[in-house]
Protein backbone atom coordinates (compact mmCIF):
# COMPACT_ATOMS: atom_id res chain seq x y z
CA UNK A 1 0.00 0.00 0.00
CA UNK A 2 2.87 2.47 0.66
CA UNK A 3 4.67 2.26 -2.15
CA UNK A 4 1.18 2.96 -4.04
CA UNK A 5 0.78 5.76 -2.04
CA UNK A 6 4.15 6.88 -2.78
CA UNK A 7 3.86 7.07 -6.70
CA UNK A 8 0.54 8.09 -6.27
CA UNK A 9 2.14 11.49 -4.14
CA UNK A 10 4.50 11.93 -6.48
CA UNK A 11 2.59 12.16 -9.05
CA UNK A 12 0.23 14.75 -7.35
CA UNK A 13 3.28 16.30 -6.56
CA UNK A 14 4.33 16.78 -10.06
CA UNK A 15 1.50 19.04 -10.35
CA UNK A 16 2.39 20.98 -7.62
CA UNK A 17 5.80 21.46 -8.26
CA UNK A 18 4.71 23.31 -11.81
CA UNK A 19 2.66 25.31 -9.89
CA UNK A 20 4.74 26.22 -7.23
CA UNK A 21 7.56 26.86 -9.45
CA UNK A 22 4.98 29.62 -10.72
CA UNK A 23 4.91 30.80 -7.31
CA UNK A 24 8.31 31.04 -6.06
CA UNK A 25 8.83 33.24 -9.53
CA UNK A 26 6.53 35.57 -8.71
CA UNK A 27 7.94 35.38 -4.70
CA UNK A 28 11.16 36.06 -6.38
CA UNK A 29 11.00 38.62 -8.94
CA UNK A 30 7.62 39.90 -8.04
CA UNK A 31 8.26 40.06 -4.10
CA UNK A 32 5.02 39.75 -3.18
CA UNK A 33 3.01 36.22 -2.20
CA UNK A 34 0.32 36.48 -5.43
CA UNK A 35 -2.80 34.55 -3.67
CA UNK A 36 -4.29 34.94 -7.30
CA UNK A 37 -1.80 32.76 -8.71
CA UNK A 38 -3.75 29.66 -8.24
CA UNK A 39 -6.70 30.59 -10.30
CA UNK A 40 -4.44 30.39 -12.92
CA UNK A 41 -4.32 26.59 -13.16
CA UNK A 42 -8.29 26.94 -13.00
CA UNK A 43 -7.96 29.28 -16.04
CA UNK A 44 -5.54 27.26 -17.86
CA UNK A 45 -7.58 24.53 -17.12
CA UNK A 46 -10.79 25.27 -18.61
CA UNK A 47 -9.49 27.55 -21.52
CA UNK A 48 -8.17 24.26 -22.74
CA UNK A 49 -11.41 22.86 -21.98
CA UNK A 50 -12.85 25.02 -24.48
CA UNK A 51 -10.54 24.02 -27.28
CA UNK A 52 -11.70 20.47 -26.37
CA UNK A 53 -15.35 21.58 -26.56
CA UNK A 54 -15.02 23.34 -29.55
CA UNK A 55 -13.12 20.70 -31.34
CA UNK A 56 -15.87 18.09 -29.73
CA UNK A 57 -13.47 16.54 -27.74
CA UNK A 58 -10.17 15.28 -28.02
CA UNK A 59 -10.11 13.47 -30.78
CA UNK A 60 -9.58 9.08 -31.05
CA UNK A 61 -7.62 7.67 -27.99
CA UNK A 62 -3.52 7.72 -28.59
CA UNK A 63 -2.50 4.03 -27.25
CA UNK A 64 -3.04 3.48 -23.75
CA UNK A 65 -3.98 7.31 -23.08
CA UNK A 66 -7.48 8.58 -22.47
CA UNK A 67 -6.96 11.34 -24.75
CA UNK A 68 -6.92 12.17 -28.74
CA UNK A 69 -3.92 14.19 -30.17
CA UNK A 70 -6.25 17.59 -29.74
CA UNK A 71 -5.18 17.67 -26.04
CA UNK A 72 -1.67 19.45 -27.38
CA UNK A 73 -3.88 22.51 -28.85
CA UNK A 74 -6.44 22.69 -26.13
CA UNK A 75 -2.66 22.45 -23.77
CA UNK A 76 -1.21 25.08 -25.89
CA UNK A 77 -4.37 27.00 -26.08
CA UNK A 78 -4.67 26.81 -22.13
CA UNK A 79 -1.08 28.10 -21.76
CA UNK A 80 -1.58 30.65 -24.46
CA UNK A 81 -5.07 32.21 -22.60
CA UNK A 82 -3.58 32.01 -19.38
CA UNK A 83 -0.63 33.83 -20.18
CA UNK A 84 -2.57 36.86 -21.62
CA UNK A 85 -4.93 36.44 -18.41
CA UNK A 86 -1.66 36.81 -16.40
CA UNK A 87 -0.44 39.80 -18.34
CA UNK A 88 -3.57 41.90 -18.20
CA UNK A 89 -3.92 41.15 -14.56
CA UNK A 90 -0.72 42.75 -14.19
CA UNK A 91 -1.47 45.73 -16.55
CA UNK A 92 -5.25 46.08 -14.59
CA UNK A 93 -4.09 45.43 -11.38
CA UNK A 94 -0.42 44.91 -10.22
CA UNK A 95 1.38 47.25 -12.30
CA UNK A 96 -0.85 50.87 -11.54
CA UNK A 97 -0.59 49.43 -7.83
CA UNK A 98 3.74 48.98 -8.01
CA UNK A 99 4.02 52.60 -9.77
CA UNK A 100 1.93 54.23 -6.61
CA UNK A 101 4.72 52.65 -4.46
CA UNK A 102 2.03 49.84 -3.09
CA UNK A 103 3.70 47.86 -0.38
CA UNK A 104 3.41 43.79 -0.61
CA UNK A 105 0.64 43.91 2.06
CA UNK A 106 -1.33 45.79 -0.25
CA UNK A 107 -0.33 43.63 -3.68
CA UNK A 108 -1.46 40.62 -1.23
CA UNK A 109 -4.99 42.15 -0.71
CA UNK A 110 -5.09 43.11 -4.38
CA UNK A 111 -4.41 39.42 -5.41
CA UNK A 112 -7.38 38.05 -3.06
CA UNK A 113 -9.78 40.35 -4.91
CA UNK A 114 -8.06 39.02 -8.45
CA UNK A 115 -8.43 35.37 -7.58
CA UNK A 116 -12.23 36.09 -6.42
CA UNK A 117 -13.22 37.14 -9.87
CA UNK A 118 -11.33 35.12 -11.66
CA UNK A 119 -12.74 31.97 -9.67
CA UNK A 120 -16.70 33.62 -10.02
CA UNK A 121 -16.01 34.03 -13.79
CA UNK A 122 -15.25 30.53 -14.37
CA UNK A 123 -17.70 29.40 -11.96
CA UNK A 124 -20.51 32.12 -14.30
CA UNK A 125 -19.21 30.48 -17.62
CA UNK A 126 -18.87 26.72 -17.03
CA UNK A 127 -21.33 26.28 -13.57
CA UNK A 128 -20.16 24.27 -10.75
CA UNK A 129 -20.06 20.87 -12.19
CA UNK A 130 -17.14 18.94 -12.63
CA UNK A 131 -15.87 19.05 -16.52
CA UNK A 132 -13.31 16.43 -17.78
CA UNK A 133 -11.32 16.49 -21.38
CA UNK A 134 -12.19 12.75 -21.87
CA UNK A 135 -14.74 10.40 -20.25
CA UNK A 136 -13.09 7.41 -22.05
CA UNK A 137 -11.64 3.89 -19.84
CA UNK A 138 -8.09 3.40 -19.26
CA UNK A 139 -6.49 0.46 -18.08
CA UNK A 140 -3.86 0.96 -15.25
CA UNK A 141 -0.43 -0.44 -16.16
CA UNK A 142 1.05 -2.91 -13.57
CA UNK A 143 4.50 -1.60 -12.30
CA UNK A 144 7.24 -3.34 -9.85
CA UNK A 145 5.84 -3.85 -6.26
CA UNK A 146 2.44 -4.19 -7.52
CA UNK A 147 1.93 -0.37 -7.90
CA UNK A 148 -0.33 0.97 -10.40
CA UNK A 149 -0.51 4.02 -12.31
CA UNK A 150 -2.69 5.59 -15.39
CA UNK A 151 -0.71 5.95 -18.29
CA UNK A 152 -2.55 9.32 -18.07
CA UNK A 153 -0.45 9.92 -15.07
CA UNK A 154 3.00 8.34 -16.64
CA UNK A 155 1.94 11.03 -19.12
CA UNK A 156 1.54 13.74 -16.82
CA UNK A 157 4.64 12.84 -15.20
CA UNK A 158 6.87 13.02 -18.36
CA UNK A 159 5.18 16.19 -19.46
CA UNK A 160 6.45 18.35 -16.02
CA UNK A 161 10.24 16.72 -16.91
CA UNK A 162 10.04 17.83 -19.92
CA UNK A 163 8.19 21.56 -19.06
CA UNK A 164 11.07 21.83 -16.63
CA UNK A 165 13.96 21.03 -18.84
CA UNK A 166 12.39 23.91 -21.18
CA UNK A 167 12.32 25.92 -18.00
CA UNK A 168 15.68 25.74 -17.00
CA UNK A 169 16.89 26.32 -20.72
CA UNK A 170 14.82 29.94 -20.80
CA UNK A 171 16.00 30.63 -17.34
CA UNK A 172 20.09 29.77 -17.70
CA UNK A 173 20.53 30.21 -21.64
CA UNK A 174 18.06 33.06 -23.04
CA UNK A 175 18.60 36.70 -22.17
CA UNK A 176 14.79 36.87 -20.78
CA UNK A 177 16.32 34.13 -18.38
CA UNK A 178 19.05 36.02 -17.59
CA UNK A 179 17.21 39.45 -16.94
CA UNK A 180 14.44 37.62 -14.86
CA UNK A 181 17.42 36.08 -12.36
CA UNK A 182 19.38 39.29 -12.42
CA UNK A 183 15.85 41.07 -11.51
CA UNK A 184 14.85 38.56 -9.38
CA UNK A 185 18.57 38.51 -7.15
CA UNK A 186 18.96 42.79 -7.01
CA UNK A 187 16.92 44.97 -9.33
CA UNK A 188 18.75 48.20 -9.28
CA UNK A 189 21.65 46.31 -10.32
CA UNK A 190 20.02 44.78 -12.87
CA UNK A 191 18.72 48.22 -13.73
CA UNK A 192 22.09 49.29 -13.40
CA UNK A 193 22.87 46.54 -16.30
CA UNK A 194 20.57 48.52 -18.56
CA UNK A 195 17.57 46.07 -17.83
CA UNK A 196 14.49 47.12 -17.76
CA UNK A 197 12.59 45.45 -14.92
CA UNK A 198 9.08 45.74 -16.15
CA UNK A 199 10.02 43.59 -19.01
CA UNK A 200 11.61 41.27 -16.48
CA UNK A 201 8.11 41.39 -14.60
CA UNK A 202 6.03 40.90 -18.03
CA UNK A 203 7.79 37.61 -18.76
CA UNK A 204 7.67 36.56 -15.36
CA UNK A 205 3.76 36.68 -16.16
CA UNK A 206 4.27 35.12 -18.77
CA UNK A 207 5.85 32.10 -18.03
CA UNK A 208 4.28 31.73 -14.56
CA UNK A 209 1.18 31.55 -16.12
CA UNK A 210 1.55 29.48 -18.35
CA UNK A 211 3.18 26.94 -15.83
CA UNK A 212 0.18 27.36 -13.97
CA UNK A 213 -1.68 26.58 -16.93
CA UNK A 214 0.19 23.61 -17.18
CA UNK A 215 -0.16 22.31 -13.76
CA UNK A 216 -4.15 23.10 -14.29
CA UNK A 217 -4.22 21.15 -17.79
CA UNK A 218 -2.56 18.25 -15.99
CA UNK A 219 -4.66 18.32 -12.55
CA UNK A 220 -7.50 18.25 -15.17
CA UNK A 221 -6.85 15.61 -17.28
CA UNK A 222 -5.80 13.02 -14.14
CA UNK A 223 -8.48 14.13 -11.47
CA UNK A 224 -11.31 16.46 -13.03
CA UNK A 225 -11.59 19.98 -13.27
CA UNK A 226 -13.45 21.95 -10.68
CA UNK A 227 -14.22 26.00 -10.45
CA UNK A 228 -12.54 25.51 -6.92
CA UNK A 229 -9.80 23.81 -7.98
CA UNK A 230 -7.13 26.52 -7.73
CA UNK A 231 -8.17 27.45 -4.34
CA UNK A 232 -8.34 23.74 -3.18
CA UNK A 233 -4.56 23.76 -4.54
CA UNK A 234 -3.50 26.88 -3.71
CA UNK A 235 -2.72 25.82 -0.04
CA UNK A 236 -0.15 22.90 -1.37
CA UNK A 237 1.44 24.94 -3.81
CA UNK A 238 2.49 27.66 -1.34
CA UNK A 239 3.69 25.48 1.16
CA UNK A 240 5.65 23.33 -1.41
CA UNK A 241 7.15 27.16 -2.59
CA UNK A 242 7.59 27.72 1.07
CA UNK A 243 9.80 24.34 1.83
CA UNK A 244 11.50 24.22 -1.18
CA UNK A 245 12.74 28.00 -1.07
CA UNK A 246 11.71 30.89 -2.14
CA UNK A 247 12.98 31.74 -5.31
CA UNK A 248 15.08 27.88 -6.00
CA UNK A 249 12.83 26.10 -8.69
CA UNK A 250 14.92 23.08 -7.89
CA UNK A 251 13.10 23.51 -4.16
CA UNK A 252 9.92 24.04 -5.35
CA UNK A 253 9.73 21.05 -7.60
CA UNK A 254 11.14 18.53 -4.39
CA UNK A 255 8.73 20.72 -2.25
CA UNK A 256 6.06 19.68 -4.67
CA UNK A 257 7.06 16.41 -4.85
CA UNK A 258 7.51 16.27 -0.82
CA UNK A 259 3.81 17.89 -0.19
CA UNK A 260 1.98 15.43 -2.88
CA UNK A 261 4.05 12.18 -0.87
CA UNK A 262 3.24 13.48 2.35
CA UNK A 263 -0.54 14.08 1.64
CA UNK A 264 -0.97 10.66 0.38
CA UNK A 265 1.05 8.93 2.97
CA UNK A 266 -1.02 10.93 5.66
CA UNK A 267 -4.01 8.29 5.30
CA UNK A 268 -2.17 6.05 6.82
CA UNK A 269 -2.45 8.25 10.18
CA UNK A 270 -5.27 10.34 9.62
CA UNK A 271 -9.27 10.23 8.32
CA UNK A 272 -8.63 11.20 4.44
CA UNK A 273 -10.98 14.23 5.31
CA UNK A 274 -7.85 15.30 7.33
CA UNK A 275 -5.74 14.99 4.34
CA UNK A 276 -6.04 18.90 3.07
CA UNK A 277 -4.60 19.95 6.53
CA UNK A 278 -1.25 18.35 6.11
CA UNK A 279 0.11 21.01 3.31
CA UNK A 280 -0.38 23.40 6.47
CA UNK A 281 1.25 21.95 9.07
CA UNK A 282 4.24 21.31 6.41
CA UNK A 283 4.13 25.02 6.17
CA UNK A 284 3.78 25.64 9.68
CA UNK A 285 6.68 23.56 10.64
CA UNK A 286 8.65 24.91 7.89
CA UNK A 287 8.15 28.28 9.44
CA UNK A 288 8.90 27.63 12.80
CA UNK A 289 12.11 25.12 11.95
CA UNK A 290 13.62 26.19 8.56
CA UNK A 291 11.90 29.34 7.88
CA UNK A 292 14.13 29.85 4.93
CA UNK A 293 12.80 26.44 3.45
CA UNK A 294 15.33 23.62 2.15
CA UNK A 295 17.34 25.62 -0.49
CA UNK A 296 16.65 28.92 0.48
CA UNK A 297 19.29 31.96 0.67
CA UNK B 1 33.24 67.20 -29.02
CA UNK B 2 33.72 70.76 -26.83
CA UNK B 3 32.91 70.96 -23.22
CA UNK B 4 32.54 68.30 -20.45
CA UNK B 5 31.58 64.80 -20.82
CA UNK B 6 29.40 64.63 -17.60
CA UNK B 7 27.63 67.97 -16.55
CA UNK B 8 25.39 68.43 -13.82
CA UNK B 9 23.94 71.86 -12.86
CA UNK B 10 21.85 72.67 -9.83
CA UNK B 11 21.00 69.09 -9.02
CA UNK B 12 18.59 68.30 -6.24
CA UNK B 13 18.00 64.75 -5.94
CA UNK B 14 16.49 62.65 -3.10
CA UNK B 15 14.33 59.57 -2.18
CA UNK B 16 11.58 61.79 -0.99
CA UNK B 17 10.70 65.15 -2.71
CA UNK B 18 10.66 67.08 0.88
CA UNK B 19 13.90 65.86 2.14
CA UNK B 20 16.62 66.45 -0.58
CA UNK B 21 20.20 64.74 0.37
CA UNK B 22 21.60 66.43 -3.05
CA UNK B 23 21.16 70.32 -2.95
CA UNK B 24 21.57 72.41 -6.08
CA UNK B 25 25.09 70.81 -6.22
CA UNK B 26 26.70 71.25 -9.84
CA UNK B 27 29.90 69.79 -11.14
CA UNK B 28 31.66 68.32 -14.60
CA UNK B 29 33.43 65.54 -15.48
CA UNK B 30 35.63 65.37 -18.88
CA UNK B 31 36.86 62.71 -20.97
CA UNK B 32 39.06 60.94 -19.58
CA UNK B 33 39.55 62.31 -16.83
CA UNK B 34 39.66 60.90 -13.17
CA UNK B 35 37.79 62.87 -10.64
CA UNK B 36 37.01 61.87 -6.72
CA UNK B 37 34.04 62.83 -4.83
CA UNK B 38 35.01 63.57 -1.17
CA UNK B 39 33.04 64.36 1.78
CA UNK B 40 32.03 63.33 5.36
CA UNK B 41 29.64 60.33 5.88
CA UNK B 42 26.00 61.70 4.85
CA UNK B 43 27.12 64.27 2.37
CA UNK B 44 25.19 62.94 -0.09
CA UNK B 45 27.95 61.55 -2.41
CA UNK B 46 26.16 58.29 -3.19
CA UNK B 47 22.90 59.91 -3.57
CA UNK B 48 24.47 62.00 -6.31
CA UNK B 49 25.80 59.02 -8.00
CA UNK B 50 22.67 57.36 -8.15
CA UNK B 51 21.04 60.85 -9.35
CA UNK B 52 23.13 59.98 -12.90
CA UNK B 53 21.52 56.78 -13.08
CA UNK B 54 18.06 58.24 -12.03
CA UNK B 55 18.32 55.34 -9.49
CA UNK B 56 16.91 58.38 -6.93
CA UNK B 57 14.11 61.34 -7.02
CA UNK B 58 15.94 63.81 -8.85
CA UNK B 59 13.94 67.05 -7.80
CA UNK B 60 15.56 69.80 -9.91
CA UNK B 61 18.23 70.48 -11.98
CA UNK B 62 19.98 68.99 -14.70
CA UNK B 63 22.22 66.03 -15.74
CA UNK B 64 23.50 65.98 -19.12
CA UNK B 65 26.09 63.59 -20.87
CA UNK B 66 28.07 64.43 -24.17
CA UNK B 67 24.67 67.39 -23.84
CA UNK B 68 22.17 64.70 -23.70
CA UNK B 69 19.28 65.45 -20.49
CA UNK B 70 19.51 62.22 -18.45
CA UNK B 71 16.92 63.92 -15.96
CA UNK B 72 13.27 61.63 -16.36
CA UNK B 73 15.11 58.74 -18.42
CA UNK B 74 14.53 55.28 -16.70
CA UNK B 75 17.52 54.21 -15.09
CA UNK B 76 17.96 50.97 -17.74
CA UNK B 77 17.67 54.30 -20.56
CA UNK B 78 20.38 56.21 -18.97
CA UNK B 79 22.73 53.22 -18.38
CA UNK B 80 22.02 52.48 -22.32
CA UNK B 81 23.13 55.81 -23.07
CA UNK B 82 26.65 55.54 -21.93
CA UNK B 83 27.41 55.17 -18.22
CA UNK B 84 28.55 52.30 -16.21
CA UNK B 85 27.89 52.14 -12.73
CA UNK B 86 29.87 50.45 -9.65
CA UNK B 87 27.35 50.95 -6.42
CA UNK B 88 29.35 50.75 -3.43
CA UNK B 89 27.84 47.19 -1.75
CA UNK B 90 25.58 44.91 -3.36
CA UNK B 91 27.77 45.67 -6.98
CA UNK B 92 28.03 41.62 -8.05
CA UNK B 93 25.22 39.12 -8.75
CA UNK B 94 26.27 36.77 -6.15
CA UNK B 95 24.17 34.20 -7.54
CA UNK B 96 24.92 34.32 -11.27
CA UNK B 97 28.30 33.16 -12.05
CA UNK B 98 31.29 35.08 -13.27
CA UNK B 99 30.54 35.39 -17.12
CA UNK B 100 26.42 35.44 -15.83
CA UNK B 101 27.62 39.20 -14.50
CA UNK B 102 29.05 39.93 -17.33
CA UNK B 103 26.41 39.12 -19.75
CA UNK B 104 24.20 41.12 -17.45
CA UNK B 105 26.56 44.16 -17.90
CA UNK B 106 26.49 43.77 -21.72
CA UNK B 107 22.82 43.33 -21.49
CA UNK B 108 22.12 46.44 -23.95
CA UNK B 109 24.45 45.63 -26.72
CA UNK B 110 23.42 41.44 -27.21
CA UNK B 111 25.29 41.12 -30.69
CA UNK B 112 28.94 42.35 -28.74
CA UNK B 113 28.52 40.22 -25.73
CA UNK B 114 30.77 37.66 -26.62
CA UNK B 115 33.55 39.93 -28.26
CA UNK B 116 32.75 42.29 -25.25
CA UNK B 117 33.76 39.22 -22.53
CA UNK B 118 36.46 38.28 -24.20
CA UNK B 119 37.98 41.54 -23.87
CA UNK B 120 37.03 41.62 -20.21
CA UNK B 121 38.98 38.30 -19.73
CA UNK B 122 42.07 40.11 -21.67
CA UNK B 123 41.91 43.12 -19.30
CA UNK B 124 40.84 41.51 -16.61
CA UNK B 125 42.98 37.78 -16.29
CA UNK B 126 41.45 36.79 -12.64
CA UNK B 127 37.72 36.72 -13.97
CA UNK B 128 39.00 34.27 -17.05
CA UNK B 129 40.28 32.12 -13.98
CA UNK B 130 36.87 32.24 -12.12
CA UNK B 131 34.18 32.46 -15.62
CA UNK B 132 32.35 29.45 -13.83
CA UNK B 133 32.16 30.61 -10.31
CA UNK B 134 29.35 31.79 -8.74
CA UNK B 135 29.70 36.01 -8.18
CA UNK B 136 29.30 35.42 -4.09
CA UNK B 137 32.08 32.28 -4.17
CA UNK B 138 34.74 35.89 -5.17
CA UNK B 139 37.09 37.67 -2.73
CA UNK B 140 36.01 41.24 -2.10
CA UNK B 141 38.83 42.25 -4.69
CA UNK B 142 37.99 39.97 -7.06
CA UNK B 143 34.17 41.24 -6.67
CA UNK B 144 35.46 44.92 -7.19
CA UNK B 145 37.21 43.73 -10.43
CA UNK B 146 33.81 42.19 -11.48
CA UNK B 147 31.91 44.77 -10.52
CA UNK B 148 34.21 47.01 -13.00
CA UNK B 149 34.27 45.00 -15.32
CA UNK B 150 30.53 44.51 -15.87
CA UNK B 151 30.22 47.87 -15.78
CA UNK B 152 32.45 48.68 -18.43
CA UNK B 153 31.02 45.70 -21.06
CA UNK B 154 28.76 48.29 -22.69
CA UNK B 155 31.87 50.32 -23.17
CA UNK B 156 30.15 53.72 -21.20
CA UNK B 157 31.74 56.69 -21.64
CA UNK B 158 31.29 57.67 -18.29
CA UNK B 159 32.26 55.14 -14.71
CA UNK B 160 30.96 55.90 -11.80
CA UNK B 161 32.34 54.19 -8.95
CA UNK B 162 31.08 54.26 -5.70
CA UNK B 163 33.78 53.94 -3.11
CA UNK B 164 35.51 51.09 -5.02
CA UNK B 165 38.16 50.75 -2.30
CA UNK B 166 35.70 50.20 0.71
CA UNK B 167 37.14 46.82 2.52
CA UNK B 168 39.65 45.87 0.17
CA UNK B 169 43.00 45.11 1.54
CA UNK B 170 45.53 47.92 0.58
CA UNK B 171 47.59 45.78 -2.44
CA UNK B 172 44.24 44.81 -3.77
CA UNK B 173 43.23 48.43 -3.63
CA UNK B 174 45.88 49.34 -5.37
CA UNK B 175 45.31 46.77 -8.16
CA UNK B 176 41.33 49.04 -8.26
CA UNK B 177 42.81 52.45 -8.93
CA UNK B 178 45.53 50.95 -11.23
CA UNK B 179 42.76 49.65 -13.57
CA UNK B 180 40.70 52.86 -13.17
CA UNK B 181 43.67 54.63 -14.46
CA UNK B 182 43.58 52.30 -17.24
CA UNK B 183 40.39 53.12 -18.28
CA UNK B 184 40.39 56.53 -18.00
CA UNK B 185 43.49 56.29 -20.35
CA UNK B 186 41.16 54.88 -22.65
CA UNK B 187 39.14 58.15 -22.88
CA UNK B 188 36.47 57.11 -20.38
CA UNK B 189 35.31 60.17 -17.93
CA UNK B 190 35.62 58.67 -14.18
CA UNK B 191 33.53 60.22 -11.01
CA UNK B 192 34.44 58.02 -8.55
CA UNK B 193 33.23 58.55 -4.94
CA UNK B 194 35.99 58.06 -2.05
CA UNK B 195 35.86 57.98 1.59
CA UNK B 196 39.33 57.42 1.87
CA UNK B 197 40.75 60.77 0.69
CA UNK B 198 44.64 60.47 0.65
CA UNK B 199 43.77 57.23 -1.63
CA UNK B 200 41.03 59.27 -3.38
CA UNK B 201 43.21 62.03 -4.60
CA UNK B 202 46.28 59.87 -5.43
CA UNK B 203 44.19 58.33 -7.78
CA UNK B 204 42.40 61.20 -9.26
CA UNK B 205 43.27 64.19 -11.54
CA UNK B 206 40.47 66.67 -9.46
CA UNK B 207 38.86 66.19 -6.27
CA UNK B 208 35.61 67.87 -5.42
CA UNK B 209 34.35 67.71 -1.84
CA UNK B 210 30.86 67.86 -0.85
CA UNK B 211 29.43 68.32 2.30
CA UNK B 212 25.73 68.54 2.76
CA UNK B 213 24.70 67.83 -0.82
CA UNK B 214 26.58 70.79 -2.13
CA UNK B 215 30.38 71.13 -3.47
CA UNK B 216 32.11 73.15 -1.41
CA UNK B 217 35.57 72.76 -2.72
CA UNK B 218 37.23 71.66 -5.78
CA UNK B 219 40.25 71.76 -7.57
CA UNK B 220 43.52 69.65 -9.07
CA UNK B 221 43.89 66.39 -6.89
CA UNK B 222 47.10 67.38 -5.71
CA UNK B 223 46.69 71.06 -4.60
CA UNK B 224 43.25 69.98 -2.74
CA UNK B 225 45.23 67.42 -0.87
CA UNK B 226 47.83 69.83 0.48
CA UNK B 227 44.93 72.75 0.87
CA UNK B 228 44.15 73.31 4.97
CA UNK B 229 39.88 73.75 3.75
CA UNK B 230 40.46 70.19 3.34
CA UNK B 231 39.94 68.95 6.92
CA UNK B 232 37.92 72.04 8.00
CA UNK B 233 35.61 70.84 5.60
CA UNK B 234 35.44 66.78 6.92
CA UNK B 235 34.93 68.63 10.20
CA UNK B 236 32.29 70.20 9.28
CA UNK B 237 33.31 73.94 9.19
CA UNK B 238 32.29 76.83 7.07
CA UNK B 239 34.68 76.85 3.91
CA UNK B 240 35.01 79.45 1.48
CA UNK B 241 34.36 77.86 -1.51
CA UNK B 242 36.91 77.22 -4.22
Amino acid sequence: MIPQLVVDGLLTGAVIALGAIGITLTLAILRFANFGYAEFLTVGGYAALSAVLAYGGTGAPLGPFSFGGFIAVALAVGLLATAVVALVSDTVVFRPLRRRGAGPLVLIFASFGLALVLRHIVLLVYGTQPEYYSREIQIAVLLPGGVRVMPDQILVLGVTVVALMMLWWLLRRTRVGLAMRAVAENTALAQACAIDPEAAIRWTWIVSGALGALAGTLFGLTVQLRPEMGANLLLPLFTAAVLGGVGSIPGAVIGGLLVGVAENLSVLVLPTSYKATVPFLIMLACFLLRPKGLFGK
Amino acid sequence: MSGPLLEIRGLVAGYHRDLPIVDRASLSVGAGEVVALLGPNGAGKSTLMKAVCGLVLVIGGSIRIDGRELVGLPTHAAIAGGIGYVPQVQNVFVTLTVEENLRAGGFAEPRAVRERIAEAYRRFPLLADKRRNLGGELSGGQRQVLAIARALMTRPRLLLLDEPSAGLAPRAAQDVFAAVHGIAAAGVGVLMVEQNVKAGLGAADRGIVLVQGRPVLAGPAAALGKDPRLARAFLGEAVDAA
